[in-house]
């Protein structure tokens, strides 16, 4: 059998097999609708820039109960008891007290975790696989290329039309699977961040310590900074009022007074804006969620997809010879 | 605490408003105890949280690896093509050696 004739033989086949490959694509396609793109691009912003601040927030804290103990230890050695004492782990060699290196590990993580998170989103949704798909298609055509090397069955020109179109076809696939995948995970995982979300501000609370004390609410790490702040601002004032106190007694007092308050200030400045941030997130992944999880495709889908179609359909024309047509 | 202190905050208004100096210390030292124990209630507090903080990150940290995973397959598409070339190119080579026998 000569080669050319089997050239002849199967050189409809190609062009249908690339054209039904390129419309089954297309057609059997559903990437990430409008609305969904735009509840994941207001989540993973929020939730990347969040975590950063979170995680230096619960440091910053750690770092501040040292510091304002260290004070205490200073102003009033009494008050920093030399062995754990009442259920506290507070003692003159764990000055961070309640804010275990472990305990603020976790709360890092946590943080950490929800940029992670956001971040992976944003890396699946703006992976394009532009450049793998155009070697790919270069290799294919090549292929094609190397079998019809007379040009019987395409043309150069058709050839690279073939080209765009299985990269057109192939980034339709390749935002099908984005969507998959995310209306597959994001649901799933809602309650999680709802869970952390929730936990992580709790922490953010700056509470009346009265109502910490009779447990009308839960403590949390600002409530640590604040109360310890708290005991601080006491103990200056007592060196500070009392008239035996010496000079430099009365500078260390100045100074831990002045942290002291400071901490107050900062805890009770940012709790607010912090607590909304994250709860905004919250709110913003639900969305998402509820968005991947509805399906819904609205006009704006629609246009964008008719717009898809109508920049493929020459390339379409080209692959078919003019067989196959999309009528838009 | 103090009989007359109902709550820390009473606590605090008497202890800075006493003028005795004996009686100030003893408010002052109450006042503290009532701000530990306050804080012994947050040590409990922070720990069962970041207890349950620890269960919540293990869930969130295989949804990342989920995600990821998710990204991998992503060249699927690309590789599936590669290997059609492939297969085209295979069968170029069986076609020239049909017609060469």
């Amino acid at each position: 059998m000569k080669k050319s004739a089997i050239f002849c033989g199967r050189s409809k086949k190609i062009l249908e097999f690339t054209s039904c490959v390129l419309l089954s694509s297309i057609l059997a396609s559903c990437g990430l609708s409008n609305t969904q793109r735009e509840a994941i691009n207001t989540f993973t912003p929020a939730g990347s820039g969040l975590g950063d601040i979170l995680s230096k927030q619960f440091v910053g804290a750690r770092d501040s109960v040292i510091d304002l103990n260290t004070c205490l230890l200073t102003l009033y050695p009494d008050l920093i008891p030399a062995q754990p004492k009442l259920g506290r782990r507070l003692d003159r060699d764990h000055l961070d007290d309640a804010l275990t290196s472990d305990r603020i590990a976790e709360f890092v993580k946590a943080s950490d975790l929800i940029k992670t998170y956001s971040d992976a989103i944003n890396a699946l949704v703006s992976d394009s696989q532009q450049a793998e798909l155009t070697d790919a298609s270069k290799e294919l055509t090549a292929a094609i290329r190397s079998y019809d090397s007379n040009k019987k069955l395409v043309s150069d020109d058709g050839l690279t039309a073939i080209g765009s179109a299985i990269v057109a076809g192939g980034t339709l696939l390749i935002e099908h699977k984005k969507f998959m995948a995310l209306k597959e995970i994001v649901p799933k995982i809602d309650g999680v961040i709802t869970d952390i979300s929730t936990l992580i501000s709790g922490e953010l609370i700056v509470n009346n310590p009265d109502d910490v004390l009779t447990k009308k609410v839960k403590g949390g790490v600002f409530d640590e900074v604040n109360l310890t702040a708290l005991k601080v601002t006491a103990a200056a004032d007592n060196v500070l009022d009392d008239n035996k106190s010496s000079p430099p007694d009365r500078q260390i007092a100045a100074e831990c007074r002045n942290k002291a308050v400071k901490a107050i200030d900062n805890v009770g400045s940012i709790s607010k804006k912090l607590q909304k941030s994250v709860l905004d997130v919250a709110t913003a992944h639900s969305k998402m969620a509820t968005k991947l999880t509805n399906d819904s495709i609205d006009i704006s889908d629609i246009r964008s997809f008719a717009t898809k179609l109508k920049d493929l359909q020459p390339i379409i024309k080209a692959v078919s010879g003019g067989g196959l047509k999309v009528h838009l | 605490m103090s009989d007359s202190a109902q709550t820390i905050k009473d606590l605090k208004t008497l202890y800075q408003s006493e003028t005795d100096p004996d009686l100030k210390q003893a408010l002052f030292h109450q006042y503290e105890a009532a701000l530990d124990a306050a804080l012994s209630i947050v040590d409990k507090d922070i720990g069962d949280t970041s207890q349950q903080l620890k269960d919540a990150t293990d869930k969130l940290q295989k949804a990342i690896d989920d995600v990821r995973e998710a990204k991998k397959n992503l060249a699927d598409v690309a590789t599936a093509i590669k290997n059609l070339a492939k297969v085209v190119d295979l069968f170029v080579k069986v076609a020239g050696l049909v017609a060469g026998a």
